[in-house]
């Protein structure tokens, strides 16, 4: 048992290479990762974002052993996940401690299975429950997340919308009562007005079972609302990470900045337009170059890059009072840069 | 402020899908030129029908029952929905072109991407080989495909969706037409790369003269986007204005609730407002204003018979019976 | 299951399955449903039909419908035979290959791949003439052949299936293989099984006809099809329509097959369409069309707003 304000997850240093992948299973992203740490603790949200290729759902995917990692640790409760093998792997998840919600529920469900079965399904495979625990167990998750069990029970997921079918998955997934969700981008394809049912339903999980969540999503907006902290990658690093507001109010890394900027918002908060912090024009070849020589990830693109920025920054923590962390020789003071610009 | 020259009449459109289903109903609009106008709805809402029309592309069983679709003015002027094949074919690409939603599958994975932009000058434009080609390249500089010469030889697999989508929107461009709609554009794309997308899209406005029809769910690009907006729901013109007014200012219970769910740009922690219920399903008659089960103002009046667009002032319009008419 | 609704609801499948249904009846009940014995010899030979023989009467006057019904059972017993042993050797070697190495799999296919070099027939009477006269070891030798085409078949599908997003998903759950297998993977192999073993029937009953044609592995008189199809021939001048009896009972059961077979695969195609879906490699985001939307009126309208779903 871990301490109480000690870490539900830790993952110290991770990273997942373009390896071949494991026999038979999904091909994955194929983004590799490169060293990123990260923590999560109950009753936490923790939102990564990232573009497509950023290594955000490969983190996700080497957490829950659907990628072996080729550097690094995770440790959840204090116990080594990336030892586990075999035997030992399938025991762990049939505890369903730790559980994935795949993006896109039309393709992670089943389609010839009935709801009831469905979410029964991690039950089943457990074993240890009589056949009534199971269905009370299955009617309170789905009554969890909003759903009439008299209702849905009996249909298959192409019966239902595309929001019941994402609650459908979650409701698979908190099943086994377990203490570490990972969500892969969960509102993607769900119009805006259903977008923020599900991600209050989110909030509210967490606060009724003590889940610690973690959000994948390519957009910010999917974050704002719901996330305690958030964390930014950018082509397999981790480039930014702290408390949500403080992180996207005053984004310290320039690429967070290019993000914030280009989000749409229907009342411009931000005076910083993407133009500013973007480069242009095309980066010279010799630019281009230093990402691949071990530069920094994100310098072709970056307004501010220079000489030093040859070298790939490492995270380090930010003065301030609340605990922030960038990989960025200019971390927070790019924008004394871009007002010497502009003057 | 001067109306722009009107470019696109829409007036009293009505689509059936189906069995008679009415998918649209009663949608008006006009489009100046230069203007760029957004249409914004949740799915469902005739959207994309709408452009469809406008495109001449409805589905199988669809069709116009009634009301009018006028491209350009004067000896110009073309009546689209009694426009002939031959009619479409001439009109289509060189007066109205239209991106959408999936870039990749909207471009033949066998052939380089420079052949399928060369293609439609070739054929369209009357283009020989070589000019052709140049024309290409200049197209892909232009929509912001710097490395022009090597992107022209790539296979749309070979490209991000965000380069795929400056491919498309190229093809659209290429032979000049007068009204661009794009039809969620950039709802599969990245933040940034989005962003990028929509500042090319305003960019080629003021280059090129062109109207530019912007289909989205999310008000939050209307709003940076857009002069104009008009909202739909369920198949319906539920408001239209000036954006800034509108957005600042609803006059619409749905466009209010919208305006709660759409992306702020304040990024603190909060509770997500949400709509209850659901839209109508499509085609479904209801006696009154088909937002009435949702709305939180909803009274008797609203569902006494079938609500019609009231001006607000000069410039707006609002299908809600709370809307004081002017005097 | 889906698929068998989807299957009787298509008019001809009823059709098909009606007649197979008439001869697997005449199959297990043929002797005592005959109005003669086949074997009942009668001085009047070659008649031609009649109220006391309704087919008429072959060369030695057996009746002519009593002999077509008791061989049916031998046709079809044979047919089942080849398709059983076929479907046992096939289809459990096929799922659990699966989830074999690089170097198993290189060798499954190239064992599956030698069998199926070899023509059936040929190697029948190949058999026939080695090991005896014994139309059954005929007919395991070719159910042996015929295996490997089970194998790759729901090999393919269960390879397919393995890299699903939902198995993939049991798999986290630790859900053991044969979970897997049971409950996601089996379901979904079934309908190609039924319209490759509908197929191999249908050629496996040609075969049992052919061996008997050339009178291998039939000792006589046993009835069989073939054989009276042959016996018919060297009689084509006194009863020219003779060949006609037996043949037309040899199209309609392998033809009924093949369209029952083709049956199944519509029915089922639906089903598969939805089931695999898209994995569209746009370079942008993974795209999220559901596909295969049901024909209610809001998929007419909702075009590309599909890609946007209300709750």
């Amino acid at each position: 048992m871990t301490a109480p304000d000690a870490p539900l997850l830790r993952v110290t240093d991770l990273s997942v290479s373009y390896a071949k992948p494991k026999q038979g299973t999904h091909l994955g992203t194929g983004a590799a990762l490169h060293g990123a740490t990260l923590e999560v603790r109950r009753g936490e949200i923790v939102g990564i974002v990232g573009e497509t290729g950023s290594g955000k759902t490969t983190l996700a995917r080497a957490t829950v052993g659907l990628v072996a990692p080729a550097a690094g640790t995770i440790e959840f409760e204090g116990r080594d996940l990336g030892a586990l093998r075999g035997r030992a792997l399938r025991e762990f998840r049939r505890r369903g401690q730790v559980q994935l919600v795949f993006q896109d529920p039309l393709r992670s469900l089943d389609p010839d299975l009935t709801v009831a079965r469905l979410v029964a399904e991690p039950l089943d495979i457990a074993g240890g429950l009589s056949s009534r625990e199971r269905t009370a167990r299955v009617d309170e998750s789905l009554r969890e997340v909003g759903l009439d069990t008299a209702e849905v029970e009996g249909r298959r997921p192409r019966q239902l919308s595309g929001g019941q079918r994402q609650r459908v998955s979650l409701a698979r997934a908190i099943v086994t009562r377990p203490a570490l969700l990972f969500c892969d981008e969960p509102v993607s394809a769900l119009d805006v007005s259903n977008r923020n049912l599900v991600l209050n339903l989110l909030d509210r999980l967490r606060r009724d079972l003590d889940l610690a969540v973690v959000v994948i999503a390519h957009d910010l907006s999917s974050l704002a609302g719901i996330a305690d902290r958030v964390a930014v990658f950018y082509r397999s690093r981790l480039v930014e990470q702290g408390p949500t507001r403080d992180v996207l109010a005053n984004p310290a890394h320039p690429y967070t900045a290019l993000l914030t900027a280009s989000a749409p918002s229907v009342e411009r908060h931000h005076e910083i337009r993407p133009a500013d912090v973007r480069l242009d024009a095309e980066p010279t070849e010799a630019r281009a170059g230093w990402t691949v020589e071990g530069g920094c990830v994100f310098a072709a693109r970056c307004r501010f890059a220079h000489e030093d920025c040859r070298v790939q920054p490492d995270l380090a923590a930010l003065d301030g009072p609340t605990a922030r962390e960038a990989a960025c020789y200019v971390a927070g003071n790019w924008d004394a840069h871009l007002e010497q610009e502009i003057a | 402020m001067s109306q722009p020259e009107p470019m696109l009449r829409v007036e009293e459109l009505q689509v059936s899908v189906g069995d008679h289903l009415l998918a649209v109903r009663d949608v008006s609009f006009r489009i100046g030129r230069g203007e760029s106008v957004g249409l914004v709805g949740e799915s469902g809402s005739g959207k994309t029908i709408t452009c469809r029309s406008v495109l001449g592309l409805l589905p199988g069983t669809g069709e116009v029952d009634h009301g009018s679709i006028r491209l350009g003015s004067g000896a110009d002027e073309v009546e689209l929905t009694r426009a002939r094949r031959s009619t479409w074919n001439q009109i289509r690409g060189t007066r109205v072109a239209a991106v959408f939603q999936d870039p990749a599958s909207y471009l033949n994975p066998s052939l380089t991407v420079g052949h399928q932009v060369d293609e439609v000058l070739r054929v369209r434009g009357g283009l020989g080989r070589r000019a052709a080609r140049e024309r290409t390249l200049e197209l892909l500089v232009e929509v912001g495909l710097h490395d022009a010469e090597r992107v022209y030889h790539c296979y749309p697999f070979e490209l991000s969706g965000g380069m795929l989508q400056r491919v498309i929107i190229a093809i659209a461009i290429s032979l000049n037409p007068e009204l661009l709609i794009a039809d969620e554009a950039t709802t599969a794309l990245d933040t940034v790369v989005q962003a990028e997308i929509l500042e090319l899209l305003q960019r080629l406005r003021r280059t090129h003269q062109l109207s530019l029809l912007l289909v989205t769910h999310d008000l939050a690009v209307v709003a940076e986007t857009c002069d104009r907006v008009l909202v739909m729901y369920a198949g319906q013109i539920v408001e239209s204005g000036p954006t800034a007014q509108v957005l600042g200012d609803p006059q619409h219970p749905y466009t209010q609730a919208l305006m709660g769910v759409a992306s702020i740009g304040d990024w603190s922690r909060r509770t997500l407002d949400t709509i209850p219920g659901q839209p109508p399903a499509a085609g479904e008659e209801m006696p009154g204003c088909r937002f009435a089960p949702r709305c939180r103002y909803a009274a008797d009046e609203c569902v006494q018979g079938p609500i019609q667009l009231r001006s607000v002032d000069a410039e707006r319009a609002s299908r809600c019976v709370r809307v004081a008419v002017p005097a | 299951m889906n698929t068998l609704r989807n299957l009787v609801r298509i008019p001809v499948a009823r059709v098909a399955l009606a007649i197979l249904f008439v001869i697997a009846v005449v199959a297990v009940f043929g002797s005592h449903l005959a109005p003669y014995d086949p074997l009942d010899q009668d001085p009047s030979i070659l008649q031609g039909p009649s109220a006391h023989h309704l087919l008429g009467t072959d060369y030695v006057g057996r009746d002519v419908l009593s002999r077509l019904m008791a061989g049916t059972r031998l046709s079809v017993v044979g047919a089942l035979e080849a398709v059983a042993v076929g479907l046992a050797l096939g289809v459990p070697t096929g799922l659990l290959s699966v989830w074999l190495g690089r170097v198993g799999e290189w060798v499954s296919l190239r064992v599956t791949e030698t069998l199926m070099i070899l023509p059936f027939t040929v190697f029948a009477i190949a058999v026939a003439g080695t090991l005896g006269n014994g139309l059954h070891q005929a007919m395991i030798a070719v159910g042996v052949l015929t295996s490997p085409g089970f194998f790759r078949i729901t090999r393919a599908v269960a390879i397919g299936l393995r890299t699903t997003q939902y198995v993939e998903a049991a798999e986290l759950m630790g859900a053991s293989r044969w979970w897997t297998l049971r409950t996601h993977i089996w379901s979904k192999v079934l309908p190609n099984v039924s319209v490759a073993a509908a197929h191999a029937m249908g050629s496996a009953l040609l075969v049992v006809a052919s061996l008997a044609f050339l009178g291998l592995g039939i000792i006589p008189p046993t009835p069989t099809w073939g054989g009276m199809l042959s016996a018919d021939l060297g009689f084509l001048e006194q009863q020219t329509w003779a060949p006609l009896f037996p043949g037309i009972l040899l199209v309609l059961t392998v033809g009924s097959l093949n369209i029952l077979a083709d049956c199944i695969r519509e029915a089922s195609a639906g089903e598969a369409r939805r089931r695999r879906g898209f994995v569209r490699r746009a370079a942008g985001r993974r795209d999220q069309t559901p596909i295969g939307v049901p024909l209610a009126p809001e998929a007419l309208v909702a075009t590309e707003e599909d890609r946007r779903v209300a709750a």
